[in-house]
């Protein structure tokens, strides 16, 4: 049994208009030791899908199907028993490393929290781990005491303070959104490679959540890719990239600028996705993305089924292109 | 040789920072050193490297924003840091500036038509209602919006949309420079492509200039035929864009390309020991090359005297032991 099930997972919102599907029908399946990357523009869903999983959804929201950690449905669970599990066995780096810690906390005690909270730590002790914990992250004691501040840590030093309170209590689901989008590249490289290496080494299960391809195609075992509330394929990440089937994906591939390294031309045009992503209320029925896509077919006024491809390679499109990706 | 339209000669800027007790002297940071760079007339120059760099201050020197604490910026042959106050207000509509954060750039209690007709209000006092209804209406269309569109509010467009708002109000006092201070790193890839099509796209049809500075150097591959490297407030290296990318002679250079993360799992690099960068202070820089302490080739020259930026290869580089 896979770590993390999400079976059928749709999330509604209450309008004045009636309930509006923010996610549609999901499924996805992350093992330990693996990592799953959900990637998509922003408003497809793949925030929503993270708060989701730790149950973090607005109030209006309204679950419907199943998420399943080692086969417990976290649907069904009280906010009490929830608390118990986030921060201990399901935890979260934000995007934004500047708003997501204290600012008026020292950071010893912002990632001995969860210790003092999920595991009764006494603070001498908590704060022990806490350093050990901001050692193993790259902000050895010496320099980074306990008591500095986060506005005293540049960007990357903040994010890596997160990650060590998200490792704090040695969660088995660690979940990622966007943890590198605010960060210069080497920072960001450096930052990877730390979740990289703890994913390898506590044998973590990891769901990142990026629109950038490049980090995706470097951290992912498997890739899902994401079109307004739905997922539309879903691969491992060798695959995905050899052979990318769904229009959308390869759209997202060819609107990315050449690797800086290349040889040709630069000047070129990139090629665009025409429109945008629509609102979930006025969301078009069968495909959603036939209004933007370049091989549309009158029959994608149905929804598209789930189709197999290969192995482990789903696509919903009826014109599932072939071959590698352009760029 | 096309005639340069911005040339900066040994451009510095100190910024003096808060006293750390009464009778010590302010600590200064040194954000510009030296810097000079010339920009022609109809091409792009993209300026790289971390935050903190300097390349934000150096666009805010090279659009008279800030003075320089030395050097001077020669803007079309008319030196900026000596211009009277008036002078430098009839020049300022020959170059704008477009910022990152198509949110808080644009007042979201303006219509769309007030906030683009800004600069002209600001810099073309002679013109008549009309015409600057007319102007608007034409950078509307310019950037690819609707007429229609004056009359809405900031909130009512999508990230993409307000940017392009942005740029229409940076061309409508038809500028020759335009400086995009990461003017897409805020956006999608999808719409981040339609925008860098439009900067192009308005660069054929009016023959722009754009000062591009940026951090992401795939989108600086793509857009700009020069670029300058940014370490410390130093150029590190400068030259063509292709030929600088594709083979760097400054290992800093090299370290920036090795960090951009590329879209093909069969090159995937992590799984190594994750590397932790002791930051040094940017107060008290070390004497020497201020890339020495994280450079693997540095010998004891680098540390001790500041490398000069010297032409090597088709490009200028400021490194004593340059990559092959």
């Amino acid at each position: 049994m896979a770590l993390l099930e999400v079976d059928g997972l749709t999330v509604e919102i209450a309008t004045p208009e009636g309930p509006v599907a923010i996610l549609e029908n999901l499924d996805l399946s992350l093992e330990r030791g693996r990592s799953l990357g959900l990637v998509g523009e922003s408003g497809c869903g793949k925030s929503m899908t993270a708060l989701a999983v730790m149950g973090l959804l607005p109030k209006a929201a309204r679950a419907l199907g199943a998420i399943r950690l080692d086969g417990q449905n976290l649907l069904a669970l009280s906010e009490e028993a929830l608390c118990g599990l986030r921060g201990r066995r399901v935890a979260m780096i934000f995007q934004e490393p500047m708003t997501a810690l204290n600012p008026v906390k020292p950071i010893g005690q912002q990632v001995a929290e969860s210790l003092r909270q999920h595991l009764q730590l006494p603070r001498a002790e908590a704060e022990a781990r806490a350093a050990r914990l901001l050692d193993r992250v790259g902000l050895p004691r010496a320099r980074f005491p306990l008591g500095l501040f986060p506005h005293q840590l540049s960007g990357g030093q903040r994010q890596r303070v997160l990650i060590a309170a998200a490792m704090a209590c040695g969660p088995d689901l660690l979940i990622a959104d966007e943890p590198t989008t605010a960060l210069d590249v080497t920072i960001q490289a450096q930052v990877l490679d730390l979740i990289a290496e703890l994913v390898e080494a506590e044998g973590l299960a990891l769901l990142l959540i990026t629109h950038d391809l490049g980090v995706v195609a470097e951290m992912a075992d498997e890739v899902a890719v994401m079109y307004s509330g739905r997922i539309v394929e879903a691969a491992p990440a060798e695959t995905l990239f050899r052979e990318m089937a769904h229009p959308y994906a390869r759209g997202l591939f060819a609107a990315m600028p050449q690797a800086p390294g290349s040889t040709e031309d630069g000047s070129a045009r990139l090629t665009t996705i025409p429109g945008r992503v629509p609102h979930p209320a006025e969301r078009p029925a069968g495909c959603a993305f036939a209004p933007r896509c370049p091989h549309r077919l009158t029959a994608c006024a149905e929804d598209p089924p789930i189709e197999q491809l290969a192995g482990a390679h789903w696509v919903r499109c009826l014109a599932p292109q072939r071959g590698a990706p352009k760029s | 040789m096309s005639p340069s339209l911005v040339e900066t000669r040994q451009l510095s800027k100190d910024y003096l920072l808060p006293r750390v007790s009464l009778m010590a002297p302010p600590p200064r940071l040194k954000a510009v050193i030296e810097v000079s760079l010339t920009l022609e007339a109809g091409r792009s120059l993209a300026v790289v490297g971390e935050s903190g760099c300097g390349k934000s201050t150096l666009a805010r020197l090279v659009t008279a924003l800030d003075r320089p604490t030395a050097g001077s910026i020669h803007f079309d042959g008319q030196d900026l840091t000596i211009l009277p106050s008036a002078k430098l207000r009839r020049l300022r509509r020959r170059f704008q500036m477009v910022f990152q954060d198509p949110y808080g750039s644009l007042d979201p209690r303006h219509r769309v038509g007030r906030s683009i007709a800004e600069p002209l209000r600001a810099l073309e006092t002679d013109l008549n209602r009309a015409e600057a209804d007319e102007r608007v209406a034409e950078a509307l269309e310019d950037v690819g919006l609707q007429p229609g569109d004056v009359g809405r509010y900031p909130h009512e467009f999508s990230g993409g949309q307000r940017q392009r708002i942005a740029i229409a109000r940076a061309i409508i006092t038809r500028p020759s420079l335009v400086v995009a201070d990461e003017a897409v790193s805020a956006l999608d890839v999808s719409v981040q492509a339609q925008v860098l099509n439009l900067f192009l796209d308005l660069q054929d049809r009016h023959g722009l200039t754009y000062l591009f500075i940026s951090h992401d150097l795939a989108v600086v591959r793509h857009i700009a035929q020069e670029v300058a490297v940014m370490y410390r407030g130093r150029v590190v290296e400068f030259g063509p864009t292709a030929r600088v990318f594709a083979r760097p002679a400054h290992p800093y250079t090299r370290s920036l390309l090795d960090a951009v993360p590329l879209p093909d799992p069969a090159r995937r690099r992590r799984g190594g020991k994750a590397q932790v960068q002791v930051p040094d202070n940017a107060l008290s820089p070390p004497p020497g090359c201020a890339f020495a302490p994280r450079c693997t080739r540095a010998g004891a020259r680098c540390r001790e005297s500041v490398p000069p930026l010297e032409a090597a290869d088709g490009r200028q580089v400021a490194c004593f032991n340059p990559l092959d």
